[in-house]
């Protein structure tokens, strides 16, 4: 007798109603298939009992620091892509020591920064609006981001419901030559684990030439996506599903000119890296 | 289902295999990839944030130490490191356990936010977490609609717009992929 095939007993271990009467005969006399059903339905019950509280998120920077110095790495490596990077204002950071130059964050910077050549930087370096869009025509060929799971269906579900889970939020911290802060927060809401929404509230000087955009950035800014513009003091943000937020751990709004180029002004106003 | 695969990953077992020899840019690279699993675990276990960063930064310690009894013939070195994770998070609760005998007994029951003792079912959790987030998109979000909207792949199919071939398909890989990165190992409990 044939086995049941894999996409029979998958569906079966996520209580649908199917399989043929030779299938569950079957299943009622071979040890291999019910053994593999068992494996599946137990995976299906854990799976169902996930909650956001479950997915890995990294420890503080500090951490890494206290392996490094009780191990007394010799190279003492660089801090793994993890956490906060250098350049990013912390709370008990001195204010009157201007924090490490980088591209993103002298406004008189070149947008791009300089080793345009380099493979490592490629993600910053490139306009990253092709890659957006190679993004979303994935995710719009799935049929699910721009449609289901869009902002308006988000806010109109999230009105309905006080169940809403803050993920991580980021305290906003002015940058260089710019007096505002704000907040940031993940927040999901229970009835849809899959959407994820960045609120944004900013308070102070925002400038008045062109205009607000919100990125997330990777901690070592390698890379950064980003999220639209801010318009007035506050804004919700839909973050892409499969955003990667232990990779794009840092809430930043940038001030853009209306220079038709699309990648980020290197003009940011205020900053934070997203924590717990 | 508790312990990491010995799974066929050149690339992880490459880093286990420099681990071993004591190069420092496996060490970092480990930390990168599995501490926020590992602290996870001790989040969820223990409660505390401190705690878990206590916990994460003696594992890696002792890891990194013993690095001449990891042996990647037998295991992988997530699962080896998530190994030591169980060790030292059940010292932890054991020191808890003295120290509340030395206070009082009644008021700290009362008061200590209830960690999760059941470490298998923790790190079940984590895991598969994890897994799914790694999962690429479409599967990620159709397996998210079948486990938490409790949908049927019909139902599903409707809502994406996505063949229900191709749903089905998408389903049973994510399910078996899965299965196969979190192995029934109860040995280890």
């Amino acid at each position: 007798m044939r086995h049941v095939d894999e996409e029979t007993l998958a569906m079966i271990a996520l209580g649908e109603d199917t399989g043929s009467a030779d299938d569950l005969a079957h299943l009622a006399q071979c040890g291999e298939c019910a053994h593999e059903l068992t494996q599946l339905r137990h995976l299906v019950s854990v799976g169902k009992e996930l909650t956001a509280d479950d997915v890995p998120s990294p420890p503080p920077p500090v951490v890494w620091d206290r392996i490094s110095a009780e191990l007394g790495l010799a190279g003492s490596p660089a801090q793994p892509d993890l956490g906060n990077p250098p350049d990013i204002p912390r709370e008990d950071a001195s204010t009157s020591e201007p924090p490490v130059t980088s591209p993103m964050t002298t406004p008189t910077a070149a947008p791009a920064p300089p080793a345009d050549t380099s493979a490592t930087v490629h993600d910053l370096a490139a306009r990253r609006r092709p890659r957006i869009a190679g993004w979303l025509a994935v995710a719009a060929s799935a049929g699910v981001i721009a449609g289901s799971l869009g902002g308006a269906w988000w806010a109109s579900n999230r009105q309905a419901t006080p169940d809403v889970t803050v993920l991580a939020q980021a305290a906003l911290e002015p940058l260089p030559g710019w007096e505002a802060t704000g907040v940031a927060q993940v927040e999901q809401v229970a009835q849809d684990a899959s959407t994820r929404v960045v609120v944004v509230q900013v308070t102070g000087e925002l400038g008045t030439d062109g205009y607000r955009e919100v990125w997330l950035l990777a901690a070592d800014l390698s890379g950064m996506v980003s999220l639209g513009l801010l318009t007035g003091s506050s804004g919700e943000f839909v973050l892409p599903d499969g955003l990667d937020l232990t990779r794009y751990s840092v809430v930043d709004v940038s001030e853009e000119p209306f220079d038709g180029d699309a990648a980020h002004s290197g003009n940011s106003i205020v900053r934070g890296p997203l924590g717990a | 289902m508790s312990v990491v695969q010995r799974a066929a990953d050149p690339e992880v077992d490459a880093i286990g295999l420099s681990f071993r020899d004591g190069d420092e840019t496996a060490l970092a690279e480990a930390y990168r990839r599995w501490s926020p699993m590992i602290y996870r675990v001790a989040l969820r276990s223990l409660g505390t944030a401190a705690d878990a960063e206590d916990v994460t930064q003696l594992v890696f310690v002792a890891a990194w130490r013993g690095r001449s009894g990891f042996d990647p013939s037998r295991a992988a070195l997530p699962g080896w490191l998530i190994g030591i994770t169980r060790n030292t998070v059940a010292d932890a609760h054991e020191r808890r356990t003295r120290d509340r005998k030395v206070a009082d007994a009644a008021t700290a029951l009362a008061t200590q936010p209830r960690p999760q003792h059941d470490m298998g079912r923790v790190v079940d959790h984590v895991l598969l977490a994890d897994e799914i987030e790694r999962l690429g998109e479409p599967p990620r979000t159709l397996l998210r609609l079948a486990f938490y909207e409790d949908l049927t792949h019909d139902a599903i199919a409707e809502r994406t717009g996505i063949p229900l071939g191709t749903v089905k398909s998408h389903i049973r890989r994510s399910l078996l992929r899965l299965r196969t990165r979190l192995e029934v190992d109860d040995a280890t409990r």
